[in-house]
C-alpha cells in the first residue's frame, strides 16, 4: 500500500466539506389528497449539515435510529441527491460529478456498510470482487488481492471463497479489503459493525484504528453505539433529527456533554467516559418525532426536561465555526462548552 | 444434500416431532430427486430419439405410400401409418426433434431479451421503468394465444410467424418478474456498494445483478417451455403454425381427426408423445423450482 499517497491532503486543510446540507424524501400521496391539491409530505431525513472532515481524522457521528446518518452517508457517496447544500471532496463538487469525475471520486472516497451478510456479491468469490474493484480503477495484475487480505487479517488463500463459507466479522474484513482495493483516502463506515457480535466488533474496531494509523486513511464512523465511536474517533458529532446538535473531540463531548441529548444519550448507556460525573439528570422519553413533522424551535424541546418558551419559538444554531467543541442549545443547562 | 443426509443419520437419535420433521423433508427430497431423475430420462430420451431420427426412423417421413394408408401398428410400422401412407412412428421422431429445437428457442430468446429490458427498468426506474410496465402491461392485458394467433395471422402461417408472435409476446413475463427482483435487488447492499465502488450501470447490471436474478427466471421458464410446446402443436393443430407436409406432433394430432373412428392410433399416438414431453419438462420444472426455490430471489 506504499502507493497510498493522498494528493490535496495537507495537514488542516478539510479533504471534505459539507455545508448545509439537506435530503428531503417525498411521501407518495393519495390520489385523494392529489386532487385536493395537498402539497406533497416530504421527510426531511438530513435537514441542515455542516461539517469538515480533516485528512488522517476519524470523525464518528452518532444518533438513534432516524436521525439521519445513513442518509447523510449515501449523500457523501453520491448513492442520493440532496436537495439542498453542497460536498465538496478535495475541489470537487460531489453532488454535481458525473461520469469520469464520479469514478475518480469513488476511487478516493469508499463505503463500508452495515450488512456484512448481503454487502457481498454472493455470486462472486471474495478475491474476484477485490480484484474488479482494484481493476476497475486502473491497477493491474492481481498480487494485490492476497495483500489486502492480509492487510484486514485474513489469509491469502481466502480469496478463492464464496461469501457464504465466511463468518460475519471474516465477510466485514473481506468488505473493507473490497473498498481497500482502489486505493481510497476517505473512508465512510456506516454502522460497520451494529450487525456483528461484540466479540467480533472489538476486532473490527481495532482493524478501522489501524487502518486509519497505517494508511493514512480519513474516516467517518457512522454508529448508534457511543462505546464504539468512542473507541476509534478522534472527533464526534450527536445528530438529532437530520441535524447535528453537539460536536467536538470525542473526549470533551464524552466527559463534558453540553447538550441535554448528548447527556442523556451518555446517561443511558453505561460508557468510560461518563462514569463519576454522574449528576441527577431526567432521562428523557419517548421516541424521536417523526421528521415528517419537525417540531418548531429547537427539535429537541419536545423530549427536554431543560425546555423554555425560547426553545418553543428558535432554532438554536450550532455556533461558532471557531471552537473545538460546539453546541445547538439555548439553555446549556451544564454550562458552555470549555474554550479552546 | 450432505447435510441432510448427515442430519438425518442424525435424526435417528432425535426423538418425535424433530424427527418426524426431518425424515419428512427426506422424504420430500427424496421424491423430488425420483421427479428430477424421470423427467430428466423422459426428456433426455425423447431428445435423444428426435435427434437421431436419420438413424433411427425407418423410412422416410414424407414418402406417401397410397397404398398402404392408415395401416394399424404393426412389426413393421410400429405407430401405424397416416391417411397418406407415411410411417407415424418415423414422422414422431423428425416431429419430436423439430417441436424441442422451436420450443427451446421460444422460451430462452424471449427470457434473455426480457430479463435485459426487466434489469434496465427496475435498476434505472424513473421513465424508463413508467414506460416499459405500461407496455407489459399493455401485452399482459390480451390472453398470450389471442396475441400470437393474431400476429401469425398477420404474417401469414408458418414458422415465421411462430417465432416472431412468441418473441413479441413472450418476454413480457420474463421482464416483469425481472423488474420485481431487480427493484429487491437494488436496494441489497452488494449493489450499493457496486454502486459507489464506481463501477458503471453496465458492469453493476451485468456482473452483479443479472448473475442473481438468473435463477428466479429459470425457474419460471421450466413452466414456460411446457406451456409453449403446447402453443406450438396448439398452432399446428390449428393450421397456423408448421406446415404440411414437415412432421409435427400437433400437426400429426390434425392430420388424423377426421379418421378417429377408423384409426385412432393417428390422432392418439403423437398426442400422447405431447403429453409425455410435456409431463417430462414439468417434472424436471418442478423438482428444480424446489431446490432452487430455496435459494430464489435475492434475500438473504
Amino acid at each position: 500500500m506504499s502507493a497510498h499517497a493522498p494528493t490535496g491532503a495537507r495537514d488542516g486543510v478539510p479533504i471534505l466539506v459539507v455545508a448545509a446540507l439537506e435530503k428531503w424524501f417525498a411521501v407518495a400521496r393519495s390520489p385523494i389528497d392529489v386532487i385536493r391539491r395537498r402539497p406533497r409530505e416530504r421527510v426531511h431525513a438530513v435537514d441542515g449539515v455542516s461539517l469538515q472532515l480533516l485528512p488522517n481524522e476519524v470523525l464518528g457521528i452518532v444518533g438513534e435510529s432516524g436521525s439521519g446518518k445513513s442518509t447523510l452517508a449515501r449523500c457523501l457517496v453520491a448513492l442520493y441527491r440532496p436537495d439542498q447544500g453542497t460536498i465538496n471532496f478535495d475541489g470537487v463538487d460531489v453532488t454535481e460529478a458525473t461520469g469520469q469525475v464520479r469514478r475518480d471520486l469513488h476511487g478516493r472516497m469508499q463505503m463500508i456498510y452495515q450488512d456484512p451478510f448481503t454487502s457481498l456479491n454472493p455470486q462472486m468469490s471474495i478475491g474476484a470482487a477485490i480484484e474488479e474493484a482494484g481493476k476497475v480503477h486502473g491497477r493491474e495484475g492481481d498480487d494485490f488481492v492476497g495483500d489486502l487480505l492480509e492487510v484486514v487479517g485474513l489469509p491469502r488463500s481466502f480469496a478463492r471463497r464464496r461469501p457464504r463459507a465466511l463468518s460475519g466479522g471474516q465477510r466485514q474484513r473481506a468488505a473493507i479489503a473490497r473498498a481497500l482495493a482502489v486505493q481510497p483516502e476517505v473512508l465512510i463506515a456506516d454502522e460497520a459493525v451494529s450487525a456483528l457480535d461484540v466479540s467480533i466488533q472489538a476486532q473490527i474496531l481495532n482493524l478501522f484504528a489501524q487502518l486509519s494509523d497505517d494508511l493514512g486513511l480519513a474516516m467517518i464512523f457512522i454508529a448508534h453505539d457511543l462505546a464504539v465511536v468512542s473507541h476509534v474517533a478522534d472527533r464526534v458529532a450527536i445528530m438529532y433529527l437530520g441535524r447535528i446538535v453537539e460536536e467536538g473531540p470525542v473526549e470533551s463531548v464524552f466527559r463534558t456533554p453540553r447538550h441535554p441529548y448528548t447527556r442523556a444519550l451518555l446517561d443511558a448507556h453505561p460508557d468510560p467516559y461518563a462514569l463519576g460525573a454522574a449528576e441527577e439528570t431526567a432521562a428523557i422519553s419517548g421516541d424521536i418525532p417523526s421528521p415528517l413533522d419537525i417540531p418548531s424551535g429547537c427539535r429537541f424541546r419536545t423530549r427536554c426536561p431543560y425546555a423554555t418558551d425560547v426553545c418553543e419559538t428558535d432554532d438554536p444554531a450550532l455556533a461558532p465555526d471557531d471552537r473545538p467543541h460546539r453546541v445547538a442549545c439555548h439553555v446549556l443547562p451544564f454550562g458552555p462548552p470549555a474554550e479552546g | 444434500m450432505r447435510t441432510l443426509a448427515w442430519a438425518g443419520r442424525r435424526a435417528v437419535g432425535l426423538r418425535g416431532e424433530a424427527a418426524d420433521l426431518l425424515r419428512q423433508a427426506q422424504t420430500e427430497r427424496r421424491w423430488s430427486n425420483v421427479t428430477l431423475g424421470v423427467g430428466i430420462a423422459i426428456v433426455g430420451a425423447l431428445a435423444v430419439a428426435g435427434f437421431f431420427a436419420s438413424v433411427i426412423a425407418p423410412a422416410d417421413p414424407n414418402a406417401v405410400d397410397l397404398t398402404q394408408r392408415l395401416l394399424s401398428p404393426s412389426g413393421k410400422h410400429w405407430m401405424g401409418t397416416d391417411p397418406f401412407g407415411r410411417d407415424i412412428f418415423t414422422r414422431t421422431l423428425y416431429a419430436i426433434r423439430l417441436d424441442l429445437i422451436v420450443v427451446l428457442i421460444i422460451t430462452y430468446v424471449p427470457m434473455v431479451f426480457g430479463m435485459i429490458v426487466g434489469a434496465l427498468a427496475g435498476y434505472f426506474r424513473g421513465w424508463v421503468d413508467a414506460v416499459t410496465i405500461r407496455v407489459i402491461d399493455a401485452f399482459i392485458a390480451f390472453p398470450f394465444i389471442v396475441l400470437v394467433i393474431a400476429v401469425v395471422a398477420i404474417l401469414g402461417p408458418g414458422l415465421q410467424g411462430v417465432y416472431i408472435g412468441v418473441l413479441a409476446v413472450g418476454w413480457t413475463l420474463y421482464a416483469r418478474l425481472t423488474r420485481g427482483d431487480m427493484l429487491v435487488l437494488r436496494e441489497q447492499q452488494f449493489i450499493l456498494a457496486a454502486r459507489t465502488l464506481g463501477y458503471s450501470p453496465r458492469r453493476v447490471i451485468l456482473r452483479h445483478a443479472i448473475p442473481n436474478l438468473i435463477r428466479s427466471n429459470l425457474v419460471f421458464s421450466m413452466a414456460d417451455i411446457v406451456l409453449n410446446l403446447l402453443l406450438l402443436a396448439g398452432l399446428s393443430y390449428l393450421g397456423l403454425g408448421v406446415q404440411a407436409p414437415t412432421a409435427e406432433l400437433g400437426a400429426m394430432v390434425a392430420d388424423g381427426q377426421s379418421f378417429l373412428l377408423q384409426a385412432w392410433w393417428v390422432t392418439t399416438l403423437p398426442g400422447v408423445v405431447i403429453v409425455v414431453l410435456g409431463a417430462g419438462f414439468s417434472m424436471i420444472g418442478d423438482s428444480l423450482a424446489d431446490r432452487l426455490g430455496q435459494k430464489f430471489g435475492v434475500v438473504g
